[in-house]
């Protein structure tokens, strides 16, 4: 819920052991979720029950059964989430490999549009992009998306300036490579390793700001359970159902940390 | 001559956010007067004359001329709801989240640091090292609107309690300042505990040990003062990045404030008020960046030389 610190960030954090748990969590999360789908939703009952026999977790504001909701409602916020990760990957990978390839004035010119892009924080400028497409799910997932291009383009552009004065490099050109060749043989298989560790940390960090932006109400449908905008229904209700907020925010945070120490894992084991 | 050239190519980014943000709005699908008319405040007339008043109806680069024209006299223009200027709303709602904010980013420097350190020694025999590092993990991944409710949760008592209204007053900044504080600070802590942990094998550190310096996560300023360096460079950036953490942080804890003020303005599409908030947005972010540069600069007497 909050600006792209996980992005900005310094990844590079030792971390040594196999991240066992923390995909064994993901897993556990996207199994559930897609396994609550193929059962309808209960129907609705009286509200705010406490944990009983019929409803493990209780019932939300509306008498929903909650413990439905924040499984459903974990795989929806994840996908979300990947979906504008993947964009901002996609997006920002070409821009920031073009940038960092091709060198000169194209370079200059990628170069200042990123700074511009940089110099609004990613979750305002998502915000606009959104005030632009107006809310809903895929609008969130398209403007988180453009929102934190930028910032992979950064990284990335980085890395392919990095890999650009190789030996090898050199060899392809000599031998006559083109230009396309020379990026998708050697140029991105010799940064796939860190393309995908900063991409599951990049992802980490839209899944707090999806949940951020949902929090604030620019989701989609209300009755599509998702973890953002539940944090926000549990919080009306936050006198009498506790549990509630706590649950949601406890899985947002633990699946959160689940995705970055995965991906701090792979960076760390590619840089050695 | 280089810092001239500097703030010249910043201002060029400020205008282009502007103008990002002024086309965004205009094409976009948040129209301010739909959402009176849907609410019944105005008929479909009152939304045209109003629309033709405010200027609207005219060709956008026309809008836009007359828009930056304002701007370079220095007049932001008024919100579309409250007919408020809005140079007169940014400083009133500044007010409430300049102290939010430097509170927030003093206690995140403070704690990122201190947990940084110790997290940075991370290693056989020191489990302290890995609890800090821990906490950054986990506190580097707490939503702000999680860590909010928790803190007034736990402060319910705190309010009940018969306290001092400087006390209460104070009680009611420091919540909001702690949650945010909490997330952000993590994020400095992790890029310290990485930063000062590299910088232990850097030759430098090697001499100095040599010439008698004790070791030791706090063992002496000047060890730390190199790998200190990036870590304050990142927390620039972040104080430029409080004002989306204060989004969520001033809607939790239901303070007035920029970010909550852009939230609602987005919200209604109140075009002049998005606009400035973003150039705000972007100004701070490259005076920020410019401080941190300079900073690093003085710190680490290599910085200078590499850029």
């Amino acid at each position: 819920m909050n600006t792209p610190r996980i992005a900005t960030g310094d990844y590079s954090a030792a971390r040594d052991s196999r991240p066992w748990a923390a995909i064994a969590w993901i897993a556990l999360l996207l199994a559930g979720g897609f396994l609550v789908g193929l059962i309808p939703a209960p129907a609705a009952d009286a509200p705010l029950q406490p944990p009983n026999a019929g409803h493990w977790l209780g019932t939300d504001l509306l008498g929903r059964d909650f413990g439905w909701r924040l499984i459903a409602g974990g795989a929806r916020t994840f996908l979300i989430a990947l979906g504008s990760a993947a964009i901002s990957i996609l997006l920002g990978g070409l821009w920031g490999i073009a940038a960092g390839f091709a060198g000169g004035w194209a370079d200059r010119v990628l170069s200042r549009l990123m700074d511009a892009a940089l110099a609004v924080p990613a979750l305002i400028l998502g915000l606009v992009i959104l005030a632009a497409l107006g809310p809903g799910e895929g609008a969130v997932i398209l403007a988180l998306g453009l929102g934190g291009a930028a910032t992979f383009a950064r990284l990335l552009r980085a890395e392919a300036g990095r890999i650009r004065g190789r030996e090898y490099m050199l060899a392809a050109r000599t031998l006559g490579a083109g230009k396309i060749r020379q990026v998708v043989r050697h140029l991105l298989p010799n940064i796939s390793g860190p393309l995908a560790a900063y991409g599951a940390l990049h992802f980490g960090w839209a899944m707090v700001n999806v949940a951020s932006l949902t929090f604030l109400g620019f989701g989609g449908a209300p009755s599509a359970p998702e973890w953002g905008r539940m944090l926000a229904e549990a919080r009306l209700v936050f006198g009498q159902a506790p549990w509630q907020a706590m649950g949601v925010g406890a899985a947002l945070a633990l699946t959160i940390v689940a995705v970055q120490h995965s991906g701090e894992w792979w960076l760390e084991r590619n840089r050695r | 001559m280089r810092y001239i050239r500097r703030i010249l190519e910043n201002l060029v980014v400020v205008w282009a956010v502007a103008t990002l943000a002024f086309f965004a709005l205009r094409l976009g699908r948040v129209d301010p007067l739909a959402s009176l008319t849907a609410q019944g405040l105005a008929t479909q007339e009152q939304a045209a004359e109003m629309r033709r008043v405010l200027g609207l109806d005219r060709p956008l680069l026309e809008q836009y001329a007359q828009y930056f024209g304002g701007v370079l006299r220095g007049d932001l223009g008024r919100s579309i709801f409250s007919g408020q200027e809005v140079a007169g709303m940014i400083g009133e709602a500044a007010a409430y989240t300049a102290p939010l904010a430097l509170l927030a980013w003093s206690l995140s420097v403070a704690f990122g640091l201190a947990f940084g350190a110790v997290a940075s020694r991370r290693g056989k025999g020191y489990a302290i090292g890995r609890i800090a590092s821990a906490v950054l993990a986990v506190g580097a991944a707490t939503p702000v609107a999680w860590s909010g409710l928790i803190l007034l949760w736990a402060a319910i008592p705190l309010f009940t309690a018969p306290l001092p209204d400087p006390l209460r007053e104070g009680l009611r900044l420091l919540l909001p300042a702690g949650a945010l504080a909490l997330t952000v600070g993590s994020s400095i802590g992790r890029a310290a505990e990485t930063s000062i942990r590299d910088s232990r094998g850097e030759l430098f550190q090697l001499a100095m040990r040599a010439h008698g310096f004790p070791r030791g996560a706090l063992a002496d300023w000047r060890m730390l003062r190199a790998a200190v360096a990036p870590v304050l460079a990142l927390a620039g950036m972040e104080a430029a990045f409080l004002l989306g953490g204060t989004m969520i942080t001033e809607v939790v804890f239901a303070r007035p404030g920029l970010g909550r003020m852009l939230v609602d303005a987005v919200l209604r599409g109140d075009y002049p008020v998005v606009q400035a908030l973003l150039a705000l947005a972007a100004l701070v972010y490259i005076v920020f960046g410019m401080i941190a540069d300079f900073s690093a600069a003085m710190l680490d007497p290599r910085a200078g030389e590499a850029s």
